[in-house]
């Protein structure tokens, strides 16, 4: 699904990112690798098989859209350094030809260099190009005249139906000055969002992304 | 009975006592002294301790007269009971006894509220009887010297046998009393039980799968108690909601009923309807105020021991309380017990009625205050229920991976385990019987490598095995497992606290997170005002005179009996032809009237479905009375196999009577029931988990599961931060589990605890059965039915899809711009 803003276009992708088509970048936001070795080191038994998915995923992504450049919203690497921080290096120097930047997010306690020697351009807060803005939390005020966009959420939406239904899916967040991209990673939670006004939902299942309102 | 020395010391204390030895107690004595094991089968109030207490104390003596048998020291006997609140008084009776015939023997309590003091002077000695809970006897075995503390143990007594047996806590005692007769052969074990339907299965649970049965015995007091049952009946019927499970509209006739008794006790089936009541009846009879008090499981300690001990000075006019009181001491001044709404079965129902009259000869009696017009017809089934004594079984737990899993831990924290020998000893539970080899190496692999191979090597850490032993070496992982044994799972609970100090109980998470400073809501009786929230703990001022929210917890709703749902069944049949032989039918019968002048009261041949439109759309309902959990099943079922046939969505809900499809289109059942068998027991376990619902309740029985399996970890006392990197919900758990591991033996469980505990699968197929045998009549019905409509307005729903996802959606959002 395409959407327009700004002038500038965006296509909303079911892998949950968003692709900006002007200047060939993908729009990531919390991966929370680690997380899954994270909690197998401290002996929850979480399947190890678990990891491939976020690397599958990321590596699909790259190969349809033909990004050349990745911007990270944070949450990138979900705790102290483990293993899954060298699978990511490795993933990493096999894309070599991408740029990749990261804004860090609460979550990101690696230590700088780590990122750094990883080829990743660290911004510690926001970073900004043109008329956009990019973060890791949205930011309740819109102090800024740009448009933001942020992670940090995990947002998802239920829809309902007649006949009591209802669904409870991943979805992107549109407002007027700001966009909320839904978790990337294999291992992360939801939390549950609302309609407002002048605000529109787009929610996702693993084939196609649909438009709330 | 040779009268030994023991035995003349303990005729002459009954005698002391001016009490009866009774019959089945000298029975109960005389197996206990000629070796055996086995169940004493006894009610509250009869002198059940003392049935094998004083056995107990009669070899003691024994033994010590004999000098050849020099009486050893050191723990010798554990007294397992289900409720802390148990065990104080447990301990007087028991101390009593043992000081009265002159015995220096040393009676200790171990359980969650023991002090440290206690527990490290326990360590140095044990006492030689130590009362102690299930959790607190693993966490002796999460101790280094374990072996060392049952050197001397020659009897294990399980007092309330019949509740502990059908809980995962049940479990936990099977594999801790497998462990015991591996370390002691000889041990003696028995269980005190109140009466249930499958007496002999719980001995053979008790005793575990080799015990021969020669050397074991079920003794049954003999109790010709009468209980009465009485409906509160307004005058008129039409008083009563046609759906509803308060019941507070009878409050001036229930207000009239504990006025003319001494001390009641009044049972609901929710800790919200225990509120409700409380503020009712303060509202309309201020007069109560200081001899009301309530008592539910969220309330802090504190309190509920004061009102347990108010009981017992006779301080209290009326206590409205939930199960939270269907065990427990006998509180002697109770002479009346009311019961608000459906008890669901007939044990629990006379176990209620126990809980008065418990003097000698005196009869007990209970109330039925029904909550909805139809409840009526369950007072006559009650009735009939109580006079034929048709109790249900308990069904023990089988195959829980989640207990082993823990306890497979708490052996590795303590002195390790060899796992062969270990293998061969919890094959020994009965609800272990039919472990495999297979099986245990997952579970080996589960807490050596995080895995189902034994072989990967990352940062994983939990169990090792050192020479043989499978025993763990990390301080932290011993730590966290100890603060996290146990298996009562229960919600996030939010602390909330006077701002004087006084705790007053807990809340869920989920009910605080919309509360804003100066909101009210009820909670403990009081109307207090919402502060604010700081560290899990909600500080709240009294707001009186205020009308506030009401709080809610979440919690299972108890399904319909299999034996009092046959009842039903056939008093409705009856409720026509015969309505004036009992008051409540003759009552009922305007009701009823309507019920078959807008569709029909089925007969014990006849299956009845309904189909009806409203706005909300096609609704079909379909009436087995089977109670909810088989209804859920059942829904599924159907639903299911509707969908095959064409894409559709359903909406489904259900009660003890029958259940409801929702659809956004027209089903021609009719049609739909030549074509197929709906009611079939083909492929039924197929069926049920190829539909979407069973892998959403599968999630949420994985709750518990990963709970008590150690995935998740709830946190240190006091430091919450420190783990906040460690939080996934169990549904994210569950989700990453089943998509990247084939055979992951708890999610399994997850669905077969679905299969058997949630959709009742035993029973489904039972009634499967006597469907095919009916005849199925289905009514088109232009208004809801007495029958339909208290499901109607059930707002639990589940959903049951054939379509596909995308489509689904597409037709929301179209139904949804078209509101617009």
């Amino acid at each position: 699904m395409q959407i327009e803003i700004r002038g500038n276009h965006f296509i909303l992708l079911t892998q949950r990112a968003i692709f900006w088509e002007e200047t060939q970048t993908l729009l990531i936001g919390d991966l929370h690798l680690g997380k899954i070795t994270h909690f197998r080191k401290e002996g929850i038994a979480i399947p190890p098989n678990a990891i491939d998915n976020n690397f599958k995923r990321l590596n699909e992504l790259v190969q349809t859209t033909g990004a050349t450049r990745i911007i990270f919203l944070g949450d990138l690497f979900h705790a102290q350094y483990n293993a899954e921080w060298d699978l990511f290096k490795t993933w990493r120097t096999a894309h070599h030809y991408i740029e990749m930047l990261i804004v860090i997010g609460n979550h990101d306690i690696l230590p700088v260099s780590l990122f750094l020697e990883a080829d990743l351009e660290v911004h510690m807060n926001d970073f900004e190009e043109g008329d956009f803005l990019f973060t890791h939390h949205p930011k309740v005020d819109a102090i800024s005249e740009k448009f933001i966009f942020a992670g940090h959420v995990h947002p998802v939406f239920t829809t309902y139906g007649k006949g009591r239904q209802s669904v409870r899916l991943p979805c992107f967040v549109i407002d007027n000055h700001q966009a909320i991209v839904p978790s990337f990673g294999v291992f992360t939670g939801g939390f549950q969002m609302d309609l407002a006004k002048d605000r529109k939902i787009y929610i996702t299942t693993e084939t196609k992304v649909f438009s709330v309102c | 009975m040779t009268k030994s020395p023991g035995h003349s010391i303990a005729e002459n204390w009954f005698k002391s006592k001016k009490w009866k030895w009774a019959a089945f107690q000298k029975e109960a004595a005389e197996a206990y002294l000629d070796g055996k094991s086995g169940l004493v089968n006894a009610p509250t109030g009869s002198g059940k301790t003392y049935s094998l207490w004083v056995p107990i104390l009669i070899r003691h003596m024994n033994e010590r007269s004999n000098k050849e048998l020099k009486a050893k020291r050191g723990l010798q006997v554990l007294w397992i009971t289900p409720l802390r609140a148990l065990s104080k008084d447990l301990f007087r009776n028991m101390e009593t006894a043992a000081l009265e015939m002159n015995l220096t023997w040393r009676v200790g309590i171990r359980t969650g509220d023991t002090n440290t003091k206690d527990r490290s002077d326990q360590k140095k000695q044990m006492p030689d009887a130590l009362i102690i809970t299930p959790e607190s006897l693993h966490i002796l075995f999460a101790q280094k010297n374990s072996s060392e503390t049952f050197k001397n143990l020659h009897t294990v007594v399980v007092d309330e046998w019949h509740e502990l047996m059908g809980s995962k806590r049940g479990t936990q005692t099977e594999l801790a009393l497998a462990r015991l007769r591996s370390l002691k052969p000889d041990l003696q074990t028995w269980g005190i039980s109140a009466t249930i339907g499958n007496l002999e299965e719980a001995k053979h649970v008790l005793l575990g799968m080799k015990f021969p049965v020669s050397k074991s015995a079920v003794i049954k007091a003999n109790t010709d108690k009468k209980i009465l049952v009485e409906s509160i009946i307004p005058p008129r019927v039409e008083t009563l909601p046609w759906s509803g499970y308060m019941g507070t509209r009878l409050v001036d006739q229930v207000v009239e009923v504990v006025n003319q008794s001494k001390t009641t006790l009044l049972f609901t089936n929710t800790r919200s309807g225990t509120e409700i009541w409380y503020r009712t009846i303060i509202d309309k009879y201020p007069e109560f105020a200081g001899i009301m008090a309530l008592h539910h499981a969220s309330l802090d300690r504190e309190i509920r021991d004061w009102v347990e001990e108010a009981l017992h000075d006779e301080r209290l006019k009326l206590v409205i309380c939930t199960a939270s009181l269907d065990l427990g001491v006998d509180f002697r001044p109770v002479d009346t017990v009311i019961q608000v709404g459906s008890p669901k079965s007939i044990a629990r129902f006379i176990q209620r009625a126990g809980r008065s009259g418990h003097r000698p000869g005196v009869d007990s009696k209970i109330y039925f205050c029904p909550t909805n017009a139809l409840e009526l017809i369950e007072a006559v089934s009650l009735r009939e229920g109580v006079v034929k004594n048709m109790l249900e079984d308990r069904p023990p737990i089988a195959h829980a991976f989640d207990v082993l899993a823990q306890w497979m831990m708490t052996l590795a924290v303590g002195e390790g385990f060899d796992e062969a020998q270990l293998f061969e000893e919890v094959c020994d539970a009965y609800g272990y019987q039919y472990l495999n080899r297979q099986e245990w190496e997952w579970l080996l692999g589960y807490i050596t490598t995080g895995s189902s191979s034994l072989q990967v090597y990352d940062e994983y850490k939990k169990v090792e095995r050192v020479d043989g032993i499978y025993k763990v070496t990390s301080r932290r992982v011993a730590l966290r497992h100890r603060l996290s044994m146990g298996t009562i799972v229960s919600e996030t609970g939010i602390k909330v606290k006077l701002q004087s100090g006084k705790y007053l109980g807990t809340v869920e998470e989920s009910f605080v997170t919309w509360m804003k400073p100066g909101d009210v809501f009820t909670f403990a009786g009081m109307t207090v005002e919402f502060v604010r929230i700081h560290e899990m703990t909600v500080s709240v001022k009294k707001a009186e005179g205020k009308k506030g929210f009401l709080v809610r917890w979440a919690g299972g709703r108890m399904p319909l009996s299999s034996q009092l749902s046959t009842f039903i069944r056939e008093r409705l049949a009856d409720a026509i032809e015969n309505p004036h032989k009992e008051l409540e039918l003759a009552k009922m019968r305007p009701l009823l009237e309507l019920q078959a002048s807008r569709s029909m009261i089925p007969k014990t041949d006849q299956l009845l479905i309904e189909q009806c439109e409203t706005r909300e759309g096609y609704h079909i309902f379909i009436f087995p009375f089977e109670g909810r959990l088989v209804h859920e099943g059942m829904s599924i079922i159907l639903a299911y196999r509707i969908s095959k046939l064409t894409p559709i969505t359903f909406s489904v809900a259900m009660n003890d009577y029958g259940f409801e499809l929702l659809s956004d289109q027209y089903v021609d059942f009719e049609k739909i029931m030549n074509e197929v068998d709906l009611f079939s027991t083909k492929h039924l376990v197929d069926d049920i988990y190829q539909s979407v619902n069973a892998t959403e309740m599968a999630k949420r029985k994985f709750r518990e599961i990963a709970a008590i399996s150690g995935l998740m970890f709830q946190g240190y006392p006091g430091k919450n931060m420190k783990t906040r990197q460690l939080q996934a919900s169990s549904s994210l758990l569950f989700t990453v589990m089943s998509k990247y591991e084939d055979n992951n033996l708890l999610i399994k469980q997850s669905y077969q605890e679905v299969l058997t505990y949630q959709l009742e699968e035993v029973r489904m197929r039972q009634a499967l059965d006597r469907i095919a045998n009916q005849k199925i009549i289905v009514k088109q019905t232009r208004k809801p039915t007495p029958f339909s409509f208290p499901i109607m307005v059930d707002r639990l729903r589940e959903q049951l899809t054939s379509e596909k996802l995308d489509d689904r959606i597409q037709k929301m959002i179209k139904q949804y711009s078209n509101a617009d």
